[in-house]
């Protein structure tokens, strides 16, 4: 009897040790350890408006993260008389769940795969804003290996993630080269199999890979098909369809601040990072952290943005994707308008 | 309390049916020692378990002071002690007697505590050490202690003592004996000691190789305390033996010691 | 009549440990060797000197992940045990049910936690507690099979004699069948237990806001291999002490057993 009351004890001791420590506000956690500091006086009095963020990824310094981290930091949301909870997604579907269940109200996406998934199955995702104006991918090759060109692909072992990009097959087409003649392997994320040798072109992310190959001493050529005339597309900020009928003031208002946020960022690089590591953990390169910001903000800016403000997009510009996205992965036909707005963009710009 | 037995045989069901008891009566007044003996597999162990209702008779009837089975075990003044002491390793030698008195009749008080049964069989020094540490016999003293506290007018006991050895046996054989004549309780005694039979019974049946049937109804009318010196205990011993022998076709014991 | 054998016993756990350290110290020195001399870089195997540096200078990192990823595998261990043990109890009650909730417990066990995982999210939102279910769910199962066993088979002796008492099923159950059943218990915690760290890692990957399951997964998307293996080494060593805590509690627990296992 009495060992068993001793042992009850302990366990409801270990219970509540457990409950502690299960108050999820660890140092990596989304909250960052910094106070937000409004610079401005809050206009409104009422009682500012929660919303949910969730990066598409891992805390990082990609330029839709960069925009919530420093909106949030530098009270630019608290200006626009919100409170926004930043969430970060592990990958996979689950923002794109989330934001299509409610969820979440804003979130970040790829404009292909945003597209892709409007398309089939036909999510009601919308994009607001598309602030990566050229695609996030390229192909890397060893510098040592010699290639110049995608026509130098051929007899070589090109890897993919997944399933083949439609950069990819546009690339080869568009570079003249012949596809039976390359070799197409599925890769993981593992950008040692190029510094081994296992695969002599990589895909990957310009603002994130190729810092990691050239700290570990390689360098290497970058293929982006942006430059062999290829429509490629980059980041944006998300929101359903739902929320966008129902509360665009909110989406104005949200937007408004994160462009601040960008356009902040741009002009106090070391700050921002600063700002990013507090959602990263120790485990993140500050170096890694700016080359992604400084890799991204080089194309933030296109003909388009300069002609109508950050993240502006046209319609020109998605159903140019649309179509390369139908030729070569095979996309069903899509309402291009229905994809993205730039209601928001024009009402946050007042 | 007095048992009556009418006629019971009982077949195991089965792909092999075996015939353990074939038409077996008998009557057992209140307070009497009865030892059964018998070869292996001649159903002794089979009729204490239909005694005690573990199992139910295929034919015949058993009455204890006219109540079915079912209705003494529920009353609870039934005892029953086998050849594995049965102890719960997780209680205490007191522990181990205090959970019997919890189930206890609850119609009389019980007229023993937990100490005092312990007293009784020799094991109230060791009352706080646990039944791992305990021997063979003292282990078997302590299911007796269990039993006592019980205050059961039938104990059915199977062989309790034979998996001791020798010394041990004469030795708890002889305290049960007196604990058994100051309490005085009906006693169904199954054993393969005649030697053992006859120190303690007052009667003595003894069964045929299976199906069991009594061969032999022998009253033990020599005085206690018994010495195996005595003329009429080493009578009575070949007495018994001769029995045995009858059915002892293929030589050798079929597991009779003495 | 005290076993005189205990401190031969003790003699032999002393050197069984001793002789595990040594081993492990070994295997360590090796690999440093390993990497020095072949020069192995750094991304695709880091020394362990380099490891056990990177430890020490994010201890606040690691002690406040692996307090998370531990609070969360003990409560789900809790949950899973109590649920296994329940389950089990109920089965000695009414056995007719053991064909229908064994088979669903088993489409329960084989379902991949990937698909689970993200589900719970949607119905119990970002907390610990979706990554408390999905520990819970892995370490039902040993619970439950041992445990059913355990009440199950129970000696006959004992059986025989509480029935001799008219002890009614219950009673049978709770001063019989359960303490019998508690080295089942024990071996299925020994089973469950390093399952369920593994749970709360694995789930943290699925999302989370902390712990050591989410740091291993940050370091391996930025290639920091020293900060992942930090953690699987930190892992590795909550394994074996919540093992070794596991053996003396047993040992004190169920005393009346003689445990032949040291570490």
């Amino acid at each position: 009897m009495k060992k068993f009351l001793s042992l009850f004890s302990i366990t409801i001791l270990c219970i509540l040790t457990a409950c502690q420590s299960g108050k999820p506000i660890p140092p990596t956690a989304d909250q960052p350890n910094t106070e937000p500091v409004p610079s401005l006086t809050v206009e409104s009095t009422a009682e500012p408006e929660s919303i949910i963020f969730m990066a598409g990824y891992k805390p990082q310094a990609n330029l839709p993260n960069v925009g919530v981290y420093m909106a949030k930091a530098k009270g630019f949301f608290a200006e626009e008389n919100l409170e926004v909870e930043v969430k970060h997604s592990s990958g996979g579907g689950e923002s794109t769940q989330l934001i299509t269940t409610g969820k979440i109200q804003v979130t970040n996406m790829d404009a292909a795969v945003l597209m892709k998934r409007r398309a089939d199955p036909g999510l009601p995702i919308v994009s607001i804003a598309l602030i990566g104006q050229k695609g996030q991918q390229a192909f890397a090759a060893l510098s040592s290996s010699g290639m110049k060109t995608p026509k130098d692909w051929e007899g070589k072992k090109v890897g993919y993630k997944g399933t083949p990009p439609p950069d990819l097959f546009a690339l080869i087409s568009a570079a003249g080269a012949d596809l039976n003649k390359i070799e197409l392997i599925n890769v993981g994320y593992d950008p040692r199999l190029l510094a081994q040798g296992s695969v002599d072109v990589y895909p990957l992310f310009k603002s994130n890979e190729p810092y990691l190959l050239r700290q570990w001493g390689y360098d290497i050529i970058l293929w982006d098909a942006a430059d062999y005339g290829v429509p490629t597309l980059g980041l944006t900020y998300v929101t359903s369809d739902d929320i966008l009928k129902n509360n665009p003031d909110m989406l104005t208002r949200f937007l408004r601040a994160v462009l601040r946020g960008i356009e902040y960022a741009a002009e106090n690089r070391d700050e921002a990072i600063d700002i990013v590591l507090t959602y990263t953990g120790p485990e993140t390169d500050r170096d890694h952290m700016r080359f992604m910001l400084d890799t991204e903000i080089l194309d933030m800016e296109s003909d388009v943005t300069r002609q109508y403000g950050l993240g502006w997009q046209t319609h020109e510009q998605w159903a140019a994707l649309a179509e390369v996205l139908k030729k070569y992965d095979a996309m069903p036909d899509v309402d291009v308008d229905s994809v993205f707005t730039t209601k928001i963009l024009e009402a946050a710009q007042k | 309390m007095d048992l009556h037995i009418v006629e019971v045989s009982h077949t195991f069901p089965g792909r092999l049916t075996r015939e353990a008891l074939y038409k077996v009566s008998l009557e057992v007044p209140s307070g009497e020692f009865l030892a059964i003996i018998g070869p292996s597999g001649c159903g002794k162990s089979t009729l204490l378990r239909l005694i005690v209702n573990q199992i139910v008779p295929s034919a015949g009837k058993i009455r204890i002071d006219g109540k079915t089975p079912a209705e003494v075990v529920a009353e609870r003044r039934m005892a029953w002690m086998a050849q594995s002491p049965a102890l719960l390793p997780w209680l205490t030698v007191e522990g181990n007697v205090q959970l019997a008195l919890k189930f206890h009749s609850p119609e009389r008080p019980p007229s023993l505590t937990a100490r005092e049964a312990l007293r009784l069989v020799g094991l109230e020094d060791v009352a706080a050490a646990y039944p791992k540490m305990l021997s063979g016999g003292m282990q078997q003293r302590l299911a007796l202690a269990r039993t006592l506290v019980m205050d059961a007018g039938l104990w059915l006991m199977d062989e309790p003592f034979a998996a001791l050895d020798e010394l041990t046996r004469e030795r708890l054989t002889h305290e049960l004996g007196e604990i058994w004549y100051q309490l005085r309780p009906t006693v169904l005694w199954v054993t393969h000691n005649i030697y053992e039979a006859l120190r303690l019974a007052d009667r003595i049946l003894v069964f045929s190789p299976h199906p069991g049937r009594v061969v032999g109804d022998l009253h033990v009318d020599i005085p206690r305390p018994r010495q195996e010196s005595d003329a009429g205990f080493q009578f009575m011993l070949s007495h018994i033996r001769q029995i045995l022998s009858q059915y002892d076709n293929q030589g050798g014991n079929h597991g009779i010691n003495n | 009549m005290v076993s005189t054998t205990e401190s031969s016993a003790d003699k032999i756990q002393k050197g069984s440990t001793l002789s595990a350290w040594v081993l492990v110290l070994f295997f360590f020195v090796l690999w440093e060797a390993i990497v020095r001399l072949v020069n192995v870089p750094v991304y695709i195997l880091p020394a362990p000197s380099v490891v056990f540096l990177t430890i020490a200078k994010n201890i606040s990192t690691y002690a406040n992940g692996t307090l998370l990823t531990v609070g969360e595998a003990v409560l789900g261990l809790l949950l899973g045990m109590i649920a296994g043990t329940l389950l089990a109890s109920l089965l000695v009650f009414y056995p007719k049910l053991e064909g229908g909730v064994m088979t669903l417990a088993i489409l329960m066990k084989s379902t991949p936690l990937v698909a689970i995982a993200p589900l719970l999210t949607l119905w119990l939102g970002f907390g610990i507690m979706p990554k408390i279910i999905i520990t819970a769910l892995m370490t039902f199962f040993p619970v439950l099979v041992n445990v059913l066993v355990g009440l199950q088979k129970v000696d006959p002796a004992l059986i025989d004699l509480f029935r001799s008492w008219h002890a009614s099923r219950s009673q049978i159950f709770f001063h019989l069948r359960i303490p019998s059943s508690l080295p089942n218990l024990f071996a299925a915690i020994k089973i469950s237990a390093p399952l369920a760290l593994i749970g709360a890692v694995v789930a943290e990957w699925t999302g989370a806001s902390g712990g050591l399951g989410k740091t291993m997964w940050l370091a391996y998307t930025n290639l920091n291999l020293p900060f992942l293996f930090a953690a699987i080494f930190i892992l590795a060593a909550i394994g074996i002490l919540i093992y070794w805590l596991l053996i003396r509690l047993e040992s004190w627990i169920i005393f009346w057993q003689l445990d032949t296992q040291n570490l």
